[in-house]
């Protein structure tokens, strides 16, 4: 009996090591006698279909040039990346997170690509958004933007935020939607994001609503406050930058200083600064209070309002938020432009997208996101690799792109076509996109070369949201570890 | 003898306890294995992640499929071949030979630490011991530079050859087992005429067959299951072995709880096959590092 | 004539054992050797990056200022925290060990079914492991919290806060080593003498003090060998927690562990650390490991009985 149990198991082996034994790959024969170009992404399989398909185009339409894309796996990109590039097998292309190209470039890994944007007949750089030359051409030594400064990659896309709404719960919750420009708009007491008129409720999805707008709304889309709320919480974003900005603040300063410590001056967190900001004669909250009324948001933190909803478990916490709009749990939800492939698919009720909510007395603010194609230094290939760069970030791959509801178009002119702002598929109000694509910024995770210092509190700031701890505690409980990181930057070696 | 019946019922009840605690145990233990096996069989994602947990589904509930999309859903898009199928090939790649050519060496070194005499025997010998003091940490950083400078960085190579050298763990062990021959076989064996490379191939190897295998098993698992080697060196899916296949499935490419499953049990298997067949070379090889 | 003889034999015999015994030795010395002293030049080095000819000495005022840099880096100390909170699980799985054991040798039938079953979570794939305890420990569906939901009502965040997810990585480590542990400890247990228990049943010792007085001291030996040897390989943990937070630090950074700490400054943020950084960082923790086994051999082997 044992022998044959062996006999069996042995043979099992066996197989095992027969099935490892398949047949080789094949290879696509164009790539004979062309320049081979080996280009990296990352993606997932919706937009990886479109950029296979792209890649193709490009390959078939010339045969002098044959680009190999590979896609590696999102989680593991980064370290994959800069290990290629820093030593011996780097691509030719790929992309580079924003965070990430300041801490390359001054590494010498980057090819400054100036000269070839300048010779380029299809890239104009007149017709691109601030925001992204600002984030991708910038000197090698201080990292400041100017306009002639070295241009070290082409965007992909612009990622710009806005509120994504669940329009069939605005409904039930007797709240109208409309959607009229600010311009067009009659009386004054109308010139809201929402408002009540008549004792019923109004939301115009093209006039950004002040905070306390949205408490209101958020209330009436909470079942802690009503209980005929069709969706359990009202609200749900990932970062407070948005309220910072809008009312003048941000996480860090640089301070010049003369100590010899420092390259001239240090950078210094000013999350938790008390002083009041003032803006056009006005006084507007401090850091402090913006950040503490921002997390008071949290339902965890509920004493006030409770109307978001918690944050989620780690480490799901991308795919959290989207399910929690696509489960109809939250009724509102802010996130970047590249939601939207996901929600069309995954949503099966009316949404929309409105812009991101700003102070009263407040400028208009939000973040963006975006990720650029760059060339490696040493590949000898550059001119080559370029001409595929330039196709898929010029108008027609971008026109391409906008098709599929990725991104923002990384130019102004594809971005106000009908290519872009007209679709048949929600979102249907993209001119949202299109304004904050001229107000949004860049986010405080590509001001340094790393994110060492934000990473520190990331998770302390979702325990503070969740109720487990004040933002005074945790300004004093990693005051000194922040500032080490910061100091850091600039320290003389 | 009223005494002794009233012991004998107390040793009873003791030894009922006991044989619970162990049951528990063990139960505790194969949890977690029988839900990998149900959550990859279960028809569908929504029925792996509904709460709560499905204990036993309906027959009508099981399906291979999670184990069908493991070898055809995901794909190295280079080659066009299954991730996990190319996985387990680059895993083979480096186990093989990684093994035979390690286990040989290993095994001839200690033959000549055992037997033989030569210059520096003692200090060679205590070198080669002092040399798993060093954790291997240390080795992580220049060892890539050194890879990578010669080429080397994305091939096999690194994983896979210097355990071709042979290790000094196993040396140790298999040269008590040599110690044990009686040094009258070996003059034996020289009076017949044979050579000292032949002393070890005709007489001490086979001799020493329970020991190389329990080194094997020890090793096939070892390589098998390595991960930080693997991780750091290969960058491309077409070179990936199982466990970095594995890993990076899980990390982004499928968010299919069964698929996840199915994966991890067969990345289990080989191991559990290994272990069916020769499990108590596995704990002489155990007990024995114990005991020195 | 008959000396010459001999010696050419041994000459013979010089030469084979030198050649026979070297594959290792020439490992030693490609893999090990080399590595180690350029890992010394490389921990005082600034390299970004992987190519070995960028590598620069640091100036010699500054010598060690990597060194510096690593000790100052209040992540380090936080990993070296989060290691050594990991290690907990060794003494936990010890005494778990220690009881199943105890319970293994004292039964006849089934020993051996159960020894192999313990065993099983060792030769595991610790990837395929992690994959199945990110199952466990889900929030919504995961069976631990069914469970835990059951008796207490409540659901634990496991993954998501940082009590919870250190509590259920010591949990999985300890149900991952009890197998290891019971091979070597019941092997021990087994090797002891009935006439210890006989003569202290007849002083009229009880089954408990039998253990503490003579089981216990009998297996010091293998409780100490697994301690030490356990000790090395907690402090040098990374696989389980790269891969259960697929490569992120897990809540309120407490998944890094100073070898991952390393792995992130040398192959994640090398251009902004580097390589020397991450050369440093290594010998820093070679240099903890050295200390706690010394410390364990001066001060832990005292209470180990050799007789």
């Amino acid at each position: 009996m044992k022998k044959i149990v062996s006999k069996v198991l042995c043979g099992a082996l066996a197989a095992f090591l027969a099935l490892g034994c398949a047949a080789c790959g094949n290879s696509d024969p164009r790539r004979e006698g062309r320049v081979n170009i080996e280009f990296w992404g990352w993606a997932d399989a919706m937009e990886y279909e479109v950029f296979s398909a792209m890649v193709e185009t490009f390959n078939s339409r010339q045969d002098e040039i044959y680009v190999n894309y590979t896609k590696k796996p999102g989680g593991d990109y980064q370290r994959a990346l800069v290990q290629a590039l820093g030593g011996r097998g780097a691509p030719d292309i790929f992309y580079v997170p924003e965070d990430e190209l300041k801490s390359y470039v001054s590494q010498d890994y980057i090819y400054d690509i100036s000269e070839l944007v300048k010779e380029s007949k299809i890239v104009n750089l007149d017709d691109m958004w601030d925001s992204l030359k600002q984030r991708y051409s910038f000197d090698q030594n201080t990292f400041q933007y100017s306009e002639n400064a070295p241009i070290w990659g082409l965007s992909k896309d612009l990622g710009v935020s806005a509120i994504y709404y669940n329009a069939d719960a605005f409904q039930k919750a007797g709240i109208t939607v409309i959607s009229v420009p600010e311009s067009e708009v009659g009386a004054e007491s109308e010139k809201h994001g929402f408002y009540q008129k008549d004792g019923k409720a109004y939301f115009n999805n093209r006039i950004a609503m002040t905070w306390e707008e949205l408490v209101e709304v958020s209330k009436l889309l909470t079942r802690g406050y009503n209980e005929n709320s069709p969706t359990l919480y009202g609200y749900y974003d990932e970062r407070p930058l948005g309220y910072l900005w809008s009312v003048g603040g941000d996480t860090v300063r640089y301070v010049e200083s003369g100590d010899p410590a420092y390259n001239g001056g240090y950078w210094e967190w000013t999350l938790g600064d008390t002083e009041a900001h003032t803006l056009n004669g006005k006084t507007l909250p401090s850091n402090r209070e913006a950040i503490n009324f921002w997390t008071s948001l949290s339902t965890g933190n509920n004493e006030k309002y409770g109307l978001t909803k918690p944050v989620s478990p780690y480490p799901s916490i991308v795919s959290d938020q989207y399910s929690a709009f696509t489960d109809q749990q939250a009724a509102m939800l802010v996130l970047p432009r590249y939601a939207v492939s996901a929600f069309r698919r995954d949503c099966d009720f009316n949404w929309d997208v409105a812009p991101v909510v700003k102070h009263a007395d407040g400028v208009q603010a939000g973040y963006t996101t975006s990720m650029c194609y760059s060339l490696s230094v040493n590949s000898n290939k550059q001119k080559y690799a370029f001409k595929f760069m330039e196709y898929m970030s010029g108008p027609e791959g971008q026109a391409e792109l906008a098709k599929h509801g990725f991104n923002v178009p990384n130019q102004i002119s594809v971005t106000n076509s009908d290519a872009f702002l007209k679709s048949t598929e929600p979102p249907f109000n993209n001119a949202v996109f299109a304004e904050g694509a001229v107000y949004q910024r860049v986010g405080d995770w590509t001001y340094l070369p790393d994110t060492a210092w934000s990473d520190a509190y990331e998770d302390a700031m979702n325990d503070v949201r969740n109720g487990r701890k004040t933002i005074d505690s945790l300004i004093s409980d990693f005051e000194s570890t922040v500032n080490t990181y910061l100091k850091r930057y600039t320290a003389k070696k | 003898m009223i005494k002794s019946k009233g012991t004998s019922k107390a040793k009873l009840i003791s030894k009922i306890l006991v044989y619970l605690f162990l049951a528990i145990a063990a139960f505790l233990i194969l949890v977690p294995f029988y839900v990998i096996l149900i959550t990859a069989l279960k028809r569908s994602n929504a029925l792996a992640t509904a709460t709560p947990f499905i204990w036993f589904p309906k027959f009508a509930d099981l399906s291979f499929r999670a184990f069908k999309n493991l070898f055809t859903t995901y794909t190295v898009n280079v080659t066009g071949q299954s991730l996990i199928l190319t996985g387990t090939l680059n895993t083979l790649a480096v186990l093989v030979p990684c093994l035979i050519a390690g286990m040989f060496c290993s095994s001839v070194s200690a033959y000549a630490f055992a037997k033989l005499r030569f210059p520096f025997k003692n200090v060679l010998y205590w070198a080669l011991l002092a040399s798993m003091m060093l954790p291997g940490i240390v080795l992580l950083t220049p060892q890539y530079l050194i890879y990578d400078y010669l080429g080397l960085v994305n091939t096999l190579f690194p994983i896979m050859v210097p355990g071709m050298f042979g290790s000094a763990a196993c040396v140790f062990f298999l040269r008590q087992y040599f110690s044990k021959v009686p040094d009258s076989i070996i003059e034996a064996a020289k009076i017949d005429g044979l050579h000292f490379f032949s002393i070890y191939w005709y007489v001490m190897l086979p001799l020493s067959v329970p020991g190389l295998i329990a080194q094997s098993v020890l090793g096939f698992i070892a390589i098998l299951n390595d991960y930080i080697g693997p991780l750091i060196y290969l960058q491309t899916e077409d070179k990936y072995t199982l466990q970095i296949a594995l890993q990076m499935f899980s990390g982004g490419n499928s968010d299919d709880l069964p698929v996840i499953m199915a994966g991890a049990l067969f990345a289990m298997l080989p191991s559990f096959l290994v272990y069916a067949v020769a499990k108590n070379y596995f704990f002489e090889g155990i007990a024995f590092s114990g005991l020195k | 004539m008959k000396r010459k003889k001999i010696s050419g034999a041994l000459k013979s015999e010089y030469r084979w054992g030198l050649l026979l015994c070297s594959p290792p030795l020439i490992g030693v010395l490609v893999f090990l050797l080399i590595p180690m002293i350029l890992s010394l030049i490389l921990s005082v080095s600034e390299l970004h990056g992987y190519m070995i000819e960028k590598m620069s000495l640091l100036p010699l005022s500054n010598l060690f200022g990597n060194y510096g840099y690593v000790l100052t880096d209040p992540l380090f100390w936080k990993s070296m925290g989060n290691t050594f909170i990991y290690a907990l699980s060794l003494p936990l799985s010890l005494i778990v060990s220690l009881v199943i054991s105890a319970m293994l040798v004292s039964i006849k039938r089934g020993r051996a079914f159960f020894y192999s079953i313990f065993f099983i979570p060792h030769i595991c794939s610790i990837i395929a492991l992690t994959q199945v305890w990110k199952v466990l420990l889900n929030y919504n569906y995961g069976i631990i919290n069914e469970v835990i939901n059951g008796i207490f009502g409540k659901r634990v965040d496991w993954l998501g806060t940082q009590g919870g997810f250190m509590t259920a990585m010591i949990f999985m480590s300890v149900w991952q080593s009890i197998g290891f542990q019971v091979v070597l400890l019941t092997s021990g247990l087994s090797n002891i003498e009935k006439t210890y228990y006989e003569a202290a049943s007849l002083d009229g010792a009880s089954p408990f003090v039998c253990f503490l007085r003579i089981t216990v001291p009998q297996i010091s030996p293998i409780i100490f060998y697994l301690f030490v040897t356990g000790m090395i390989g907690s402090l040098q943990e990374f696989t389980r927690m790269q891969s259960i937070t697929a490569g992120g630090m897990g809540p309120n950074q407490c998944a890094v562990t100073m070898v991952y700490y390393l792995y992130n400054m040398g192959f994640n943020y090398t251009f902004s650390f580097g390589m020397g950084y991450a050369t440093a960082c290594a010998w820093i923790i070679a240099a903890i490991i050295f200390v706690v086994s010394v410390v364990n051999f001066k001060y832990v082997q005292k209470l180990v009985s050799y007789d």
